[in-house]
């Protein structure tokens, strides 16, 4: 339903008393990614990774500095779009690099040779029937909601801004909306600040679902809330998504969320997807050595559960100054004087299940017959064997 | 793993007693905490977990005293470090007029002031405490060398002093150790690494026979037979533990060398120093090992006036006033080393930093390395890496576990991250609005929980080793403790509530060893002493 | 019941109520004000001053506007000699024969009425301005901001006198010379605040719905970074009638005129025949209007203290 080619967005850091552009912040550097309708997509990685960028982007809520989007809702236009895409896939592979300005140039070429009318490039009219058909709904509660509008305000406002409904009408269907949400009429006209945490990220979907979109890209929707608030939302959105059919763009960092809540995943690291599968598949056989390293860094709420670590050193490099070649190589337990030079591909290793990593099939191999990472080990038998990254 | 026994024979060093703690704002009282007891045992990791709204910050800051006073004030229970009760003089600092709309707080400033000068005896040293934002817990004007000489400074200057002394008597042996390192050294100019960060291991940049020569000097024994047991001995011996190699080694020589030298500048005041401190040392032993009250006042009016004396304003002045303090040197040292222990590279380099300079991760380990540097018996974490990636996270646990161990300190570990919990506690206290609910060994809690709550919150937990996508939750939310339920403060939301639950407080049973719970569903013996 | 009317009905219990919630809202924040004596103090007599704007007229004789002249008093030609308050003159009169009395209170609303326009449209355009810099940032807040700064860096008397030498000393020259002054802090503030507010999620939320930049600046970023304004409103509602009297003090404003304007009263007797040795002979022609201006001034620097402290975020719950 929807695919992003090329997608790319540098961030300009200025700086000198002229303000001239120093360097980027490289927060999204060529990612493709395809989503299928009605399906929950989860793209996971730490802070500074990129994937809240890439939701935005998905929504034409930031200019991207290049790439291509597009969706298809069921339209011939569309329809007839997305199966010229592969060509642009092949095309765009090609364009390599980071110079803004050579990308610019090669996208142009490839736009005016196809006549590409992606969301980045589309008419004002569809513009606006795009808006209604995509929503997000953000982490945190506080400042989601503007806190001087009354509730039936907030949650009529899409529908007023794309002229769907008014007055009377609008009134009704926020009503009705609400106590799908689990809130009641009294909440109408209350303010914001008079709502806990949980309530407020209903509240918060309820506005996005109202126009009754067809894609929700969801930005880490209950990292701010308790546990036990955080089941409740979570079985709420899956609620919605079987009645109304919606496809979910899921941002975490909490893979455990990820996992209960996702049919497939993406791993970002600095910029790029790194590991894509279905999920059962991204937790069971984890191949790219940081998924691997990630998934160990996460504890278990099991006492008996507690096992070999393998510990990332250092910090996160600067997305404004990423490691050459493979830009995890830096801090991978694996790294060769090949992952320095070359950047690896997203290759499909096994059906459905792709990687970004040159030693993808070694790994696949060996590593995980032994590493059985989420096996369950006794604390009795295990040494604290931490596998340290030089 | 149930240790039971094991248990009964640790040493209590923090008791908690029946705590009751409330906030005075405009609507109303928040009855934070309602009745909060449990105990401590020396070298265990205690977790302490729950949602928001539970008490579980408000405990951690009503034993260390940091509570926002206003609106918050203790207003019953009893909390023993050793035999003393620090909580004994707080409810004289403040009297509550119950009136009928809202009640009125008197607070008596002067003796707020002297209860401050007692807490800051203990905070720092006795009871440290770290925090969730590493990036605001550093002063961003002050080096970070600075920030963790301040609490040496308040707590450990004797020390300080005492160490320059032992190394000034034996500054012979020191200067000969610092010629052979420096000879070392030389020999190898060309071999050493181009890093000089990466020292990670002994031999790495030495060559052979260097190597060699180094580890002749660079051990245990060989500083045993030639020095006579003292601060110095001790001193060499922990930075030889910390096997940093030989830049690492050769900088602390040099140090304690001039330490050495900055002493003997002005032996008479120092030594007068030494003296002073130590008696304050004996003196905070005999407070918290007294039983006898009236000689328990008089050894709290003696410590107020030493700490008087020491407030960081006039440490400050001093301190300018006389740059090469041995005070100063020695400090630096110690933070140097503090830095290595955390495993922070560069360590000798970012003691020149600011706070701004350094991430997240780096920031809390010097964080945790202040809080440790006074080799406090109870170490309280609020939520120390929520702010943190998951894989720095990992760091972090790691960091604190391995110090645990060394130094045997009881950690109470504060998070509403269950998984945090199993991967570091040993016993875990389960909040929920204000009280205790459920108490115990870490596996008898994780996979045979009694209270409903636990129950509850342990099947909501989304898990990465679990494919089931099916996440049970508990109804409602957590009330507002202006008007808590009465009864079970969580009978509105308990499945299993009845009558019962909702006039009387359950009381603390114990179903199985080391596990106790508060619900009218479990009878037995109650406890006190948990 | 009629499709209709059950629509309208329920169309004003729907005003009704979203009202209701403004209303206890607007309960909580008035309570908060009540906490500070001084606040409080402020607006009883901010109040006052601006009920005796109103309702002044009905006590004094003579226009609304100027000044009561009085050339005779008890067979003295006064013009020159101020009477001290007495029974007949309850603030005395001052050069010229003004009864100083009289032109306070027909002053007030003078001075109130030229500071509201002068304030509120300042506001006005500076909200405006501001709002569509902060937000569209870029080249249009280069261009507004090096306007704004252009307009701040004249010095503001310098330029009013200007203004009067060159227009004349009319008050609608003067209003318009305050109003072009104003402006500029307004928009600083403003523009501060919705910088800071535009980068907030329920910004963002309403973009992703398809609003428009018009809707986001008016129903979102205004609403919520207007605080400021009130409180600078209030504080500078004062600092205007101070700068007017400072004008009338030198000799640049009315003086001469017959204009019921506290400043004016200060400028008459400045400029009278002993000039300002008159502060010496005949205190009360200085005094009493510097008073009435001062507790003015003073109020509404209460108020506008309290209002910033009760419209903080922070003290909000």
């Amino acid at each position: 339903m929807i695919r992003a080619i090329g997608i790319r967005k540098y961030f300009p850091i200025k700086g000198g008393i002229l303000g001239t552009t120093k360097g980027y912040v490289y927060a999204v550097d060529n990612v493709n990614l395809d989503i299928y309708k009605g399906e929950t997509l989860g793209l996971v990685g730490e802070s500074g990774c990129g994937k809240t960028t890439l939701g935005r982007l998905l929504l034409d809520l930031l200019e991207p500095s290049g790439g291509t989007l597009i969706y298809n809702f069921g339209d011939k236009e569309s329809k007839k779009l997305l199966e010229s895409s592969d060509k642009l896939i092949e095309e765009y592979s090609k364009i390599k690099g980071r110079n803004i300005k050579e990308i610019r140039l090669k996208e142009k070429e490839i736009i005016s040779k196809y006549r590409v009318r992606d969301i980045y490039r589309v008419g004002k009219l569809q513009l606006k029937r795009f808006r209604r058909n995509v929503q997000i709904v953000f982490q945190d509660p506080v400042s989601s909601l503007d806190p001087r509008m009354l509730i039936k305000d907030i949650v009529a406002e899409p529908l007023y801004v794309n002229k769907i409904a008014s007055g009377e009408k609008a009134r009704q269907m926020v009503l009705n909306l609400l106590k799908e949400v689990g809130l009641n009429e009294d909440h109408l006209y209350r303010f914001p600040h008079e709502f806990s945490g949980g309530q407020r990220q209903r509240i918060a979907f309820a506005r996005a679902v109202i126009t009754n979109p067809s894609f929700i890209v969801l930005d880490e929707p209950t990292s701010a809330l308790d546990v036990s608030v955080q089941a409740q939302i979570l079985n709420l959105l899956k609620d919605m998504q079987r009645k109304r059919n919606i496809t979910y763009l899921f941002i975490s960092h909490n893979l455990a969320v990820i996992r209960a809540m996702s049919d497939r995943v993406a791993v970002m690291y600095l910029g790029k997807i790194v590991e894509q599968a279905p999920t059962d598949d991204l937790f069971e056989y984890p191949i790219h050595p940081y998924t691997q390293a990630l998934l160990s860094a996460i504890p278990i709420p099991d006492p008996q559960k507690r096992r070999n670590r393998i510990i990332l050193s250092g910090d996160v490099p600067s997305p404004s100054n990423p490691p050459s070649g493979c830009r995890f190589h830096t801090r991978c337990r694996f790294a060769t004087e090949k992952c320095r030079l070359e950047e690896p591909e997203l290759r499909e290793i096994r059906p459905g299940h792709l990687v970004a990593c040159h030693y993808s099939e070694d790994i696949l191999a060996t590593e995980t017959k032994q590493h059985a990472i989420l096996k369950e080990t006794n604390v009795e038998s295990l040494g604290e064997t931490n596998i340290e990254q030089k | 793993m149930t240790e039971n026994q094991i248990l009964s024979k640790k040493e209590p060093i923090l008791r908690v007693k029946n705590l009751k703690t409330q906030f005075f704002i405009y609507d109303g009282i928040v009855k934070a905490l309602e009745n909060v007891s449990f105990t401590l045992y020396k070298g265990e990791v205690l977790g302490l977990v729950g949602e928001t709204g539970c008490g579980k910050s408000v405990t951690a800051y009503s034993i260390t005293k940091l509570l926002a006073d206003p609106p918050g004030r203790i207003v019953a229970g009893e909390i023993y470090l050793g035999n003393l009760n620090i909580l004994k003089n707080v409810f004289k600092e403040a009297k509550i007029i119950p009136r009928e709309k809202k009640p009125k707080v008197k607070r008596y400033t002067s003796v707020i002031k002297r209860n401050e000068l007692f807490f800051n005896q203990i905070r720092g040293k006795y009871i440290s405490m770290i925090f969730q934002e590493p990036m605001a817990a550093l002063n961003p004007v002050y080096t970070i060398e600075d920030q963790i000489a301040e609490t040496l400074f308040l707590h450990r200057r004797g020390y300080l002093l005492e160490v320059a002394r032992d190394a000034s008597n034996n500054k012979s042996f020191l200067l000969k150790l610092k010629g052979t390192l420096d000879s070392i050294r030389r020999t190898n100019e060309g071999a050493k690494s181009k890093n000089k960060k990466d020292i990670s291991s002994i031999e790495e940049d030495l060559s052979y026979s260097s190597a060699e020569e180094f580890k002749s000097i660079y051990n245990i024994d060989y500083i045993n037979s030639n020095l006579k047991e003292g601060k110095l001995r001790d001193e060499l011996i922990k930075s030889i533990k910390t096997k940093k190699g030989i830049e690492s080694f050769s900088k602390h020589v040099e140090l304690l060398i001039e330490a050495a030298n900055a002493y003997e500048k002005n032996k008479a005041k120092y030594d007068k120093l030494i003296e002073i401190d130590k008696r304050a040392e004996q003196l905070r032993r005999d407070l918290l090992s007294e039983k006898d009250d009236q000689k328990v006042e008089r050894i709290q009016k003696e410590l107020n006036k030493y700490t008087k004396s020491i407030n960081l304003i006039r440490l400050s002045k001093e301190l300018k006033r006389n740059k090469k303090s041995p005070i100063i040197i020695e400090a630096r040292r110690e933070a140097f080393y503090l830095l290595e222990s955390v495993n922070i590279p560069d360590a000798y380099g970012v003691l020149k930093r600011y706070p701004h300079e350094l991430s997240g991760g780096m920031l809390q380990r010097v964080v945790i390395s202040i809080a440790l540097a006074n080799d406090p018996e109870i170490l309280i974490a609020d939520e120390p890496t929520t702010a943190l990636d998951v894989t720095v996270q990992a760091q972090i646990l790691e960091i604190m576990r391995n110090l645990q161990k060394e130094r045997s300190t009881s950690i109470i570990l504060i998070t509403h991250d269950l998984g945090v919990i199993a991967e570091m506690c040993d016993r875990v206290a389960v909040m929920y609005a204000g009280n205790i609910v459920e108490i115990g060994d870490i596996n008898e809690i994780f996979h045979n929980p009694k209270h409903p709550y636990t129950i509850g919150l342990l099947s909501s937990i989304p898990r990465i080793d679990n494919p089931d996508k099916k996440l049970k939750s508990i109804g409602g939310s957590v009330p507002n403790l202006l008007n808590p339920p009465s009864g079970c403060r969580f009978h509105p939301r308990c499945p299993f509530a009845f009558e019962r639950c909702k006039v009387e407080v359950p009381a603390h049973i114990e179903v199985a060893p080391n596990h106790i719970v508060a619900c009218h569903l479990f009878s037995g013996k109650e406890v006190t002493d948990y | 019941m009629s499709v209709s009317q059950n629509k309208n009905s329920a169309g004003k219990s729907e005003f009704m109520r979203s009202l209701m919630s403004r209303f206890e809202s607007f309960k909580r924040t008035f309570y908060f004000l009540t906490r500070s004596p001084l606040a409080v103090t402020g607006l009883i007599i901010t109040i006052f001053y601006i009920l005796l704007a109103i309702f002044g007229d009905f006590f004094v004789r003579g226009n609304p506007w100027t000044m009561v002249q009085v050339l005779e008093y008890n067979g003295q030609y006064i013009y020159n000699t101020p009477l001290p308050p007495s029974s007949t003159f309850p603030f005395g009169t001052t050069y010229g024969g003004y009864d100083i009395f009289n032109g306070i209170i027909k002053g007030a609303r003078v001075d109130e009425g030229v500071a509201a326009i002068i304030v509120i449209t300042g506001a006005l355009t500076g909200v405006i301005l501001g709002s569509i810099a902060g937000y569209f940032g870029g080249i249009i807040d280069d261009i507004v901001m090096r306007v704004t700064d252009v307009f701040l860096s004249i010095p503001g008397l310098v330029l009013l006198i200007a203004f009067m030498a060159i227009l004349g000393r009319k008050l609608e020259i003067l209003v318009f010379g305050f109003i072009v002054i104003w402006w500029p802090g307004y928009t600083r503030i403003i523009r501060g605040q919705v910088l800071s507010l535009r980068e907030l999620k329920y910004v963002e939320a309403s973009k992703a719905a398809g609003a428009s930049a018009f809707r986001i600046i008016t129903k979102h970023l205004i609403p919520n970074a207007i605080y400021p304004v009130f409180v600078q409103v209030s504080l500078d509602f004062g600092n205007v009638i101070l700068s007017l009297a400072t004008l009338d003090y030198l000799g640049f404003g009315f003086a001469g005129q017959n204009l019921a304007e506290w400043g004016n009263i200060i400028g008459l007797a400045t400029h009278g025949a002993s000039g300002v040795l008159s502060i010496e002979n005949y205190p009360w022609t200085v005094t009493i209007p510097g008073l009435v201006i001062l507790i003015f001034v003073l109020s509404l620097n209460f108020l506008g203290d309290g209002l910033r402290d009760v419209l903080d975020p922070k003290m909000r719950r």
